[in-house]
C-alpha cells in the first residue's frame, strides 16, 4: 500500500506525497503536529503546519500544481463560509502499511510559505523547497470521507431478523409478537405462515371478495405487524379493508392515519391501503389499539387479530409474496448498535436516519410526530429496559408491581402489555403512592443518570387537576432506607391522549458509583405517586420511562412552525436525519418520493449532537414518540402506542492518529 | 459554562414570522454557539443569557436586522431547559466595527401623567400606540413625567414625539470598537423581563381580594408573553385597586415579597417547558421557603 496523504474534494486531489518525478513530496519530519488533544473538550478540530518540496516539469507545471493546491484550499474555506459551495474538501491519509485510509474534513488552510522563486533550485530545476503549508481540519480522523455516508449500519437484532440495517421503533415495551399469520381463502385456511419461507404468497392464487390476510397473537394485543415484501402486488383492483375485532364484530379500523399508520420503505407516501405490499421491502402496519380490540377464535386460534378484507375485487396482476424472515409485531423502543461498528479510539459520530410512516395530514394525532426524544446507552445492557408498565404486564422477570391507594391494574389493550394502573382517588387525593415498581437486585444494570417520564392520563377534569411525583428507594421501600423524590409535575392535559410527563434527572444510584462499588444486590424501587388537587379526574397510569442521559441525549423537535396545519411535522413520505457531522451538522428532515430525498426544512436540536462516546461497546438508542393531540402547537405532546419509525443509522468511526485495519 | 444547544425561533406571541434555527458548539454547524453564560434569579426564574454566535455573514445579518425579540430556548446535554426568553439585545462585530441595537429604549405604548388644566392635580393624557411595533415586539409601555403642560393637547404632542423616537429599535455604530472575529454577541431576557415593560393599573374593582387572586389579574392583564399561570393560594388580604402606575413585574415581586399569613415569603418565577412538553413561559406563584420557627 502506499503512502497516501493527499487534499481532495472527490474529484480533484493533491497529492502530497508523490514519488514520481514531478510533484510534492512532504519534507522528512512535514507531515503533522507533534501534539493533539484527546479530551472531550479541546474542540473537534487540530491545526497542523505541514512542509513538503513540490517539484515540477517547467515552471509553468509548478504553477499548475501550485494552482491546483490552492484553488482546493480555497474551496475549503468556501464550503464553509459559502452557501453555493456544495463539496467538503478533506485530507486523505494512510501510511505505508496501513490498512485502511482515514479522512479529515479540511476547514481552512491558514497559509501557504513560498520559498524564493527567483533562485536555485527553482531557477534551474523547477523545484519549490520547503513550501509550507498551515490548514486547520476536523479532529480525530474518520473512517469515512466527509460529506458521505457510507454504507448503513448492520444493527443488531431488534425484534425482527438479525443484522437488519433498517429497524423498526416502538413507542413502548412489551413482549405481545405476533404468532399466527393465516390466508383465508374463501373460508378455507391456510397454514401459519408467520415463518413461512421467501416467495410465500399472502393472499389466494386467485383473490376474490372476502378472502382475507390474518395477523394474530396469542400474547395478547399487538401493536405493529412487520414483515419483509419479496414480491409486490401489482395491478390490483378492487378495495382493502382493515378491521379488528370489537368483541362482537368486525369493526372497521376505517381511517389510514387515525386508527393505524402504513410504512413501506420502498415507497414514499403510502395515501391508501389499498396500495398494501405494492414495493418490495420492509413494511409495517401500525395500529393505534382501540380499547374495546378483544381476542376471537380464528381457525381455531383464540388471539387477538386484525385482518386485511377484500372487498369489491376485480383483479390482481401479482400477489405479493413475503421474504424469507418471520412476520413479527416490534415492541421494543430502540435499537442497538453492535460494538464492532463502534470501531476506532475516539467517539464515533454518527448520522441517525428516522423514516415516518404514512398516514399523518393537516390534522394532529399519532400519525403526525413532532418530537421524538433519544437517549444512548452502553452499559448494563442485559437487565436494563427503559419501559416498566405500570399495568404489571409484560414486565422483566425482575420486577414486581403492586398498587397503592385507589389503584388497581385494569386491562387495557391501549396500553403496553394490555393492562395499565387505573387511579380512582376515590379514598384519598392526597399525594400518595399508587404503582411500585420493585426491582429485584436490579440496581448494577440500572447504574447510571436517567431522565424519569411516566406516561398517563387524565380522564376528566382540567388540565392540571392531578401531580404526580416519582420516589425512588435504594434496598427496600421503608423511609429508613435511602429515597429521594422528584418534584411534582402536573398534567397539561385532559382526555387528549396519553403524556409523558417529564419528572427530571435521577441518578442512581444516587451518588456517583465507582468500579469498586458492589451495586448487585441491591434493590431498586420505584412509586408513582399521584395526588388530585381538584375536580373528579381519573388517572390511567401506563408506564415508567427511564431514559438514559448520560453518555449522549437529545430531543428532535418540529418547532411546531406551522400551527395551522402542522407541515413541518414528520409523517408520510418524510425522512429526519439526526447528522453529527457526516454531510453536515444539522437535523434535517426530507421529502421521500420513494427514490430521493429532497431537503424539506430542519428540525431544532434540544442538547448535544450525536456522539457515541464508548468505541467498541454495543450501544442501544432509546426513543420516546411524541405527537400534537388536539391543535398544532398546543399542549399536550401525546405519545400513543403504535407511533413509529424506522431507524438506520450511519457512523464514522474515528481515529486519534492511526487507523490501522479499522 | 456550556449548553447543549441554543434554539433561536419566531416568537410564538408575536408570530410576525416562520424563523427557526439552532446554534450548537459544533464547527460544522450552521449557527455556531460559544461563551454561553445565563442567569436564573430565586426571584424571577430564568432571568437573562448570552453567548456569542458565529456563522456565515449573510445569517448573522439577517439575525441583526431581525432577531430582535425572537424567542430563545437554551438546551442542556441532559435534556433540561436552561433559559428561554427572548434576543434582547445583539453587538454585531465586524471588525473593525461593532453595531448594536437593544429593546431596553423600546416603547410603544405611552401617555403622561401631567397637570393640564392648571388644577395642582396630575391627569393621565391619552394613551398613544403604535401598533406595527406591538405587533413586533408586544407592548411596550411608559410612562412620561410631565409636571404642567399647557393643554392636554400639548402633552399628547410631546408623547407623540417621544413614541416616534421610540417605538422602534435603533441600531448604534461603534467605529473601531469591534475587534476579532466576526460575529453576533447575543443578549437574552427571560420573559419575565418583558413583564418588566408593561404598566399595571385597576380602578374598576376596588377593596380587597387574596394576593393569589390580584396576581392573576395582573397577569390577565399585562401578561401578553405568559403561556400558563400555575398559582399556589395566598389568602393574603391585597387592594385590589392601582391607579400609580406601577411596573407590572415590580408589582408582581412585592406581591411575592408581602408573603402570607405565616410569615412565608412567597416567590414570582418564570421558567420554561420540559423535554416533553411545549407549554412553557410558565409563571409560577408559590411559597419560597419555609417559614421561619
Amino acid at each position: 500500500m502506499a503512502r497516501t496523504l493527499k487534499i481532495t474534494d472527490g474529484t480533484t486531489s493533491v497529492n502530497l506525497i508523490d514519488t514520481a518525478a514531478t510533484g510534492i513530496i512532504l519534507q522528512r519530519g512535514g507531515g503533522g503536529p507533534g501534539e493533539i488533544p484527546l479530551g472531550f473538550s479541546e474542540g473537534p478540530q487540530v491545526v497542523e503546519r505541514w512542509t513538503f518540496n513540490l517539484k515540477g516539469s517547467s515552471h509553468d507545471n509548478v504553477a499548475s500544481q501550485l494552482s491546483t493546491l490552492i484553488k482546493l484550499t480555497r474551496q475549503a474555506k468556501q464550503y464553509h463560509e459559502e452557501i453555493w459551495r456544495r463539496k467538503a474538501v478533506y485530507v486523505e491519509s494512510q501510511t505505508t502499511a496501513e490498512t485502511a485510509a482515514r479522512y479529515a474534513l479540511l476547514f481552512e488552510a491558514t497559509d501557504l510559505e513560498i520559498p524564493d522563486r527567483y533562485d536555485f533550485p527553482f531557477e534551474g530545476d523547477s523545484e519549490l523547497e520547503g513550501l509550507g503549508l498551515t490548514l486547520v481540519r476536523a479532529h480525530p480522523w474518520s473512517s469515512q470521507p466527509p460529506g458521505t455516508l457510507g454504507a448503513a449500519v448492520e444493527l443488531d437484532a431488534s425484534n425482527g431478523p438479525a443484522d437488519p440495517s433498517k429497524v423498526h421503533l416502538a413507542n413502548f415495551r412489551d413482549t405481545a409478537n405476533l404468532t399466527h399469520v393465516f390466508v383465508d381463502d374463501g373460508g378455507v385456511f391456510g397454514s401459519n405462515l408467520l415463518s413461512a419461507g421467501s416467495g410465500t404468497a399472502l393472499w389466494p392464487a386467485s383473490p376474490a371478495d372476502e378472502d382475507h390476510l390474518y395477523f394474530g397473537s396469542t400474547d395478547g394485543p399487538f401493536k405493529h405487524v412487520c414483515l419483509g415484501i419479496a414480491t409486490a402486488m401489482a395491478s390490483f383492483t378492487g378495495n382493502l379493508v382493515v378491521e379488528y375485532w370489537d368483541g362482537a364484530d368486525w369493526g372497521t379500523v376505517t381511517v389510514l392515519g387515525t386508527e393505524y399508520t402504513l410504512f413501506a420503505a420502498g415507497l414514499g407516501e403510502v395515501t391508501d391501503i389499498d396500495q398494501l405490499f405494492t414495493a418490495a421491502g420492509l413494511w409495517s402496519i401500525n395500529l393505534f389499539p382501540k380499547s374495546d380490540w378483544a381476542a376471537v377464535a380464528i381457525n381455531s386460534v383464540t388471539a387477538h387479530w386484525i385482518r386485511i378484507r377484500i372487498e369489491a375485487f376485480t383483479s390482481m396482476g401479482t400477489v405479493p409474496t413475503k421474504d424469507g424472515s418471520a412476520i413479527y409485531a416490534q415492541r421494543s423502543p430502540h435499537l442497538e448498535i453492535p460494538a464492532a461498528a463502534l470501531g476506532g479510539d475516539s467517539p464515533a459520530t454518527l448520522c441517525l436516519r428516522l423514516w415516518a410512516p404514512s398516514g399523518g395530514g393537516v390534522t394532529p394525532g399519532p400519525a403526525s410526530l413532532s418530537r421524538i426524544l433519544v437517549g444512548a446507552k452502553s452499559r448494563g445492557l442485559t437487565t436494563f429496559v427503559s419501559h416498566l408498565n405500570a399495568g404489571g404486564a409484560d414486565n422483566p422477570a425482575a420486577w414486581l408491581v403492586a398498587y397503592g391507594t385507589d389503584s388497581a391494574s385494569a386491562s387495557d389493550p391501549a396500553s403496553p402489555g394490555g393492562a395499565r394502573a387505573h387511579v380512582t382517588f376515590a379514598t384519598d387525593t392526597n399525594m400518595v403512592a399508587r404503582v411500585k415498581f420493585t426491582g429485584d437486585g436490579i440496581l448494577d444494570d440500572y447504574e447510571g443518570e436517567y431522565r424519569a417520564f411516566v406516561r398517563l392520563e387524565q380522564v376528566g377534569g382540567d388540565a392540571g387537576d392531578c401531580e404526580i411525583r416519582l420516589r425512588t428507594y435504594l434496598g427496600a421501600e421503608s423511609d429508613k432506607y435511602p429515597n429521594i423524590d422528584t418534584p411534582d409535575v402536573a398534567t397539561e392535559g385532559a382526555d387528549q391522549g396519553p403524556e409523558w410527563l417529564d419528572l427530571g434527572l435521577l441518578r442512581l444510584p444516587l451518588t456517583r458509583a465507582f468500579n469498586a462499588d458492589d451495586l448487585s444486590d441491591t434493590d431498586l424501587i420505584f412509586q408513582v405517586m399521584a395526588a388530585r388537587l381538584a375536580g373528579s379526574a381519573v388517572l390511567r397510569i401506563h408506564d415508567l420511562c427511564l431514559l438514559p442521559v448520560d453518555e449522549w441525549t437529545c430531543g428532535l423537535d418540529d418547532f411546531a412552525a406551522d400551527m395551522t396545519n402542522g407541515n413541518t411535522s414528520l409523517k408520510g413520505g418524510n425522512v429526519l436525519d439526526v447528522d453529527g457531522g457526516l454531510i453536515g451538522m444539522r437535523i434535517q428532515r426530507y421529502l421521500y418520493d420513494g427514490t430521493t430525498l429532497a431537503p424539506a426544512d430542519i428540525w431544532g436540536l434540544m442538547g448535544r449532537p450525536p456522539e457515541l462516546r464508548s468505541p467498541s461497546s454495543a450501544t442501544r438508542l432509546y426513543f420516546l414518540l411524541l405527537h400534537f393531540s388536539d391543535a398544532w402547537g398546543q399542549a399536550p405532546l401525546a405519545s400513543r402506542l403504535g407511533c413509529h419509525l424506522a431507524a438506520e443509522l450511519f457512523i464514522h468511526q474515528r481515529y486519534a492518529v492511526l487507523r490501522g485495519s479499522g | 459554562m456550556s449548553a447543549g444547544s441554543i434554539l433561536i425561533q419566531a416568537n410564538p406571541v408575536t408570530a410576525w414570522e416562520g424563523f427557526r434555527a439552532f446554534a450548537a458548539e459544533h464547527p460544522q454547524a450552521e449557527y455556531r454557539y460559544s461563551q454561553f453564560t445565563a442567569a436564573d434569579h430565586a426571584e424571577g426564574g430564568f432571568w437573562s443569557c448570552s453567548f456569542r454566535l458565529e456563522g456565515r455573514e449573510n445569517l448573522l445579518l439577517e439575525m441583526f436586522e431581525n432577531g430582535l425579540g425572537r424567542h430563545v430556548e437554551v438546551w442542556n446535554d441532559r435534556l433540561g431547559q436552561d433559559f428561554e426568553g427572548v434576543v434582547w439585545a445583539m453587538d454585531l462585530v465586524i471588525p473593525p466595527n461593532r453595531y448594536s441595537i437593544s429593546l431596553d429604549p423600546v416603547h410603544n405604548k405611552m401617555w403622561m401623567r401631567a397637570d393640564i388644566d392648571a388644577d395642582g392635580e396630575v391627569e393621565r393624557t391619552t394613551v398613544l400606540t403604535e401598533l406595527d411595533s406591538q405587533g413586533r415586539f408586544g407592548i411596550m409601555e411608559k410612562v412620561l413625567q410631565g409636571a404642567e403642560a399647557p393643554s392636554l393637547a400639548v402633552a399628547d404632542q410631546a408623547v407623540q414625539i417621544f413614541l416616534d423616537l421610540q417605538a422602534w429599535p435603533k441600531p448604534e455604530m461603534g467605529l473601531g470598537q469591534g475587534s476579532g472575529r466576526l460575529r453576533l454577541e447575543m443578549f437574552c431576557r427571560g420573559y419575565i423581563q418583558l413583564l418588566g415593560k408593561r404598566i399595571y393599573n385597576q380602578i374598576a374593582l376596588t377593596g380587597t381580594a387574596t394576593a393569589t387572586e390580584v396576581f392573576k389579574s395582573v397577569v390577565d392583564a399585562v401578561g401578553e408573553f405568559v403561556g400558563r399561570q400555575k398559582r399556589k393560594q395566598n389568602s393574603t388580604p391585597t387592594a385590589r385597586e392601582f391607579d400609580v402606575d406601577r411596573n407590572a413585574q415590580q408589582l408582581l415581586f412585592d406581591l411575592g415579597r408581602a408573603g402570607d399569613n405565616t410569615g412565608q415569603r412567597w416567590q414570582v418565577l418564570m421558567l420554561g417547558h420540559s423535554a416533553s412538553s411545549v407549554a412553557g413561559r410558565v409563571i409560577s406563584f408559590k411559597p419560597f421557603a419555609p417559614a421561619e420557627a
